[in-house]
């Protein structure tokens, strides 16, 4: 099984990318196909390795070139494009002083036609290759684009005004009109290539946040030998275990743990957070992040594909190759459109030839080439995807991974929420809330042997007590002796004396004398200290919840959306925390199947659920949902299973993924409403209402103008996608 | 005066592990001999090992043992 994605040149409109997904599948052993119009890509997959130069030659043969350049380098492309409007706005100029000016009239029809078409020729042959070709291709294979119907009109107007410049005559003699319709051949080609250069632009701009994410990446290490030599080398020849330097204002090469120094790291790219993160030994470092002030050596844990970054670029990538369902709709009706817009054009023409006024052949052909012109769907082809790019491009720095259009759609029309509690509304690890000690016990050394004893524990209970009392400016000495029990606590003994820590069950099997306490406030895990068997003080730990969680749930609350929470503690805790955060429903004590069940029975009632959990424990209810949310921080988040990540963690996310998501749609349906009005308006107008209200053809020229302000209006739309309205809906 | 110390490590299940464990403290304990016994699941260093238990205990966990229990006695 081999995976390539290629940039692909030569697509014009939608139909172009389903037509090099069809002509794929004719490849026996592809596997998967998707292109990507509005990113100039494609993703293939086969089989077997040896038919990719099948592949690339079919794909050619239908007009189109699949590249293995880097997928982000197209500037070329774009500024050899404006000579080309340059010099072909020039010589329509020209032409139209031909045509159009008294001058130009008063020349002799001798003179003046030949030398239209010695303006036109070069417009039509050379800067309007691109449209001859799809012509080649139409005749050829019968696949159809926007630049068929191009080099259709265009085509039909050279060779129509070339004959009756060169065969008066005889053009006379079969009844054509005496007219030249090179200015109008001018025109159209450099206005279609004008409007193509504002939509590579657009579209430009609306990679431009991906482009960002591989530019991220640096391009070479500092790597620490044995000796203690630096030597700079390669990012790909980075290994595993290899001890790296950054200096300050640097770039993290791999991701990593550092073995020395102390830094503050710029993580926005990746996070969203934009405040920079303190790193000291011992602590983890992401590939891509900005190095603050500080010079640190870490030992490389992940490199190439395995790193972070390298994970939210697939991640984004496949996002922006997954089409939304609505999408679908837009590609199969410009997969029509074509054959269909031939077929009109065609009926336009013998229309007007029959019925239509003086000059009959003139104004059947300018009908005809103004239909053809001003039909194409591409607005109708760049309407989601570009709506898709720049949303998830966007979001995408904002700490917000989405993957992908049906994923934007299906979370615009969701009715319920399923929070997971630990993780999601709390941080998931539990901290110190409240302590006692028993009379008479001095609390720097009570706190001195606690933290002695719960240094050498793994346990997050054990960790959240020695950063409690770490706090307090207590370090840990060394015990005699450690012992876990497991399920229970902590045996150990420092200067010959016996100090457990644990819950209760500890304490009645090895102090069963002890007399308990503990603080009032009686929601929480509770944690027992009793030295020699003597009861000296214990611990009321909770998971902290997150500041913004309460916000976030009342706002989508607000926004009609029930919200949920469901964890595997007691009533008393969920209770507790329910009221905390204006949550209005929870379930308690839950089992993964019982997570599972609840999701079932809101579909039961017809709802759209969103499952939020931490991507682990999760798996059969965030499949069950109709769309998952894994809140990771940091690169233990499950990437492949979830449809939106939220790499910082933060639960004010999802509202600003359900606020995005609903507005990308907005902007979707707004687009597709522009396209399809503006090509059901206009191909009537084009093909006669024109005449009947202002009693004159429709100037070829002007369709022109049209075609490349649908497209441009279309893709100025869906720049405003990245505009995240906040409050949700 | 030294504490000779003793680890009780599980998940040590073959010689191999014990390979394991007793190169850790050759090359990241500048060449202690540890001591391993498979049956008793225990891990001991001699009265020259001058280094932090709680780091011995890090090590030998971040190869994937877990150390249930720690014990100083004074040589």
């Amino acid at each position: 099984m081999s995976k390539k994605q290629f940039k692909i040149n030569g697509m014009s409109c939608a139909s172009c990318a389903s037509t090099i997904e069809r002509v794929a599948k004719k490849v026996p052993s592809l596997n998967f196909a998707q292109v990507n119009f509005a990113t100039e890509t494609g993703t293939f997959e086969l089989v077997d390795e040896n038919h990719w130069e099948e592949l690339k030659s079919k794909v050619s043969k239908a007009g189109f070139e699949l590249s293995e350049q880097s997928l982000s380098d197209d500037s070329e492309d774009v500024s050899s494009k404006w000579w080309r409007f340059y010099v072909a706005i020039t010589l329509s100029m020209g032409l139209f002083f031909l045509e159009m000016t008294p001058w130009g009239m008063n020349m002799s029809r001798e003179v003046n036609w030949p030398l239209q078409f010695a303006f036109a020729l070069p417009i039509w042959a050379w800067l309007g290759t691109e449209f001859l070709k799809a012509l080649l291709v139409l005749f050829r294979t019968g696949q159809s684009n926007m630049n068929t119907l191009i080099g259709l009109g265009t085509t039909a107007a050279f060779i129509y005004s070339t004959f009756v410049t060169f065969f008066t005559a005889t053009a006379e003699r079969w009844g054509f009109s005496i007219q030249v319709y090179f200015e109008a051949v001018g025109f159209i080609i450099s206005f279609v290539i004008l409007g193509k250069i504002f939509e590579a632009k657009a579209k430009k701009k609306a990679l431009r946040d991906m482009d960002s994410l591989y530019r991220l990446s640096a391009k070479k290490a500092r790597v620490i030998g044995e000796d203690g030599v630096e030597t700079e080398v390669p990012l790909e020849e980075v290994k595993k275990n290899m001890l790296i330097r950054v200096r300050p204002g640097e770039k993290i090469p791999v991701d990593g743990e550092i073995t020395s120094g102390k830094t503050s790291i710029d993580e926005s790219l990746l996070t969203g957070e934009s405040l920079p993160v303190e790193k000291a030994e011992g602590m983890e470092v992401f590939s891509g992040t900005i190095n603050g002030e500080g010079t640190i050596d870490f030992k490389a844990k992940k490199v190439g594909s395995e790193t972070f970054l390298a994970g939210v670029v697939d991640f984004v990538e496949r996002a922006q190759m997954n089409k939304a369902p609505i999408q679908r709709y837009a590609d199969k009706i410009s997969s029509v459109f074509v054959p269909i817009v031939i077929v009109i054009a065609i009926f336009t023409f013998f229309a007007w030839l029959y019925w239509g006024p003086m000059p009959v052949w003139g104004n059947a052909l300018s009908s005809m080439i103004a239909v053809l012109v001003i039909a194409c769907p591409c607005a109708l082809g760049l309407a989601t995807p570009t709506a898709v790019v720049v949303s998830t491009g966007r979001a995408s720095r904002r700490g917000l991974l989405i993957g992908g259009g049906e994923v934007i759609e299906k979370g615009s029309r969701i009715d319920a929420i399923i929070f997971d509690k630990t993780g999601t509304i709390t941080f998931g690890r539990p901290r110190v809330s409240d302590f006692i000690l028993e009379d008479g016990v001095d609390e720097k050394n009570f706190l001195q042997r606690v933290a002695t004893v719960e240094s050498f524990s793994e346990h997050p209970l054990s960790k959240a007590i020695l950063n409690f009392a770490s706090e307090r400016g207590i370090s840990e000495n060394m015990p005699d002796s450690f012992e876990v029990v497991p399920g229970k606590g902590i045996v150990a003994s420092i200067d010959n004396e016996e100090i457990l820590i644990g819950n209760e069950k500890l304490m009645s099997e090895y102090a069963p004398d002890a007399k308990l306490r503990i603080p009032d406030n009686d929601i929480g895990t509770h944690i027992y200290v009793a030295r020699e068997k003597k009861f000296e003080g214990s611990f009321v730990l909770e998971d902290e919840i997150k500041p913004e969680a309460k916000q976030t749930i009342e706002r989508l609350q607000s926004a009609g959306i029930e919200c949920w929470m469901v964890t595997g503690d007691n009533a008393k805790i969920a209770q507790k925390v329910s009221e905390q955060v204006g949550l209005k429903h929870f379930l308690a004590s839950a089992l993964p199947e019982d997570k599972l069940n609840k999701i079932k029975a809101l579909q039961s009632e017809g709802k759209k659920v969103a499952m939020v959990g931490d991507g682990v424990n999760d798996a059969p209810a965030l499949a069950q949902a109709d769309l998952s949310l894994a809140m990771g921080s940091g690169t233990d988040v499950a990437m492949e299973a979830s449809d939106v990540i939220i790499t910082n963690g933060e639960v004010s996310k999802i509202e600003e993924f359900v606020g995005l998501a609903s507005h990308s749609m907005k902007i979707i349906r707004q687009n597709l409403f522009l396209a399809f009005v503006y090509n059901t308006l206009c191909i009537p107008l084009a093909a006669g209402l024109f005449y009947l209200i202002w009693s004159s053809p429709f100037p070829p020229a002007f369709a022109g103008i049209a075609m490349a302000a649908s497209s441009i209006s279309v893709v100025s739309n869906s720049l405003r996608a990245g505009y995240v309205p906040v409050g949700g809906k | 005066m030294n504490k000779q110390v003793v680890f009780t490590v599980e998940g040590m299940s073959c010689g191999g592990c014990a390979s394991k464990i007793k190169k850790i403290f050759s090359e990241e304990f500048s060449g202690i001999q540890a001591e391993v016994d498979l049956e008793a699941k225990r891990v001991s260093l001699p009265t020259s090992f001058d280094g932090s238990p709680l780091d011995a205990k890090k090590a030998i966990e971040a190869s994937g043992f877990q150390v249930t229990k720690m014990q100083s006695v004074s040589a």
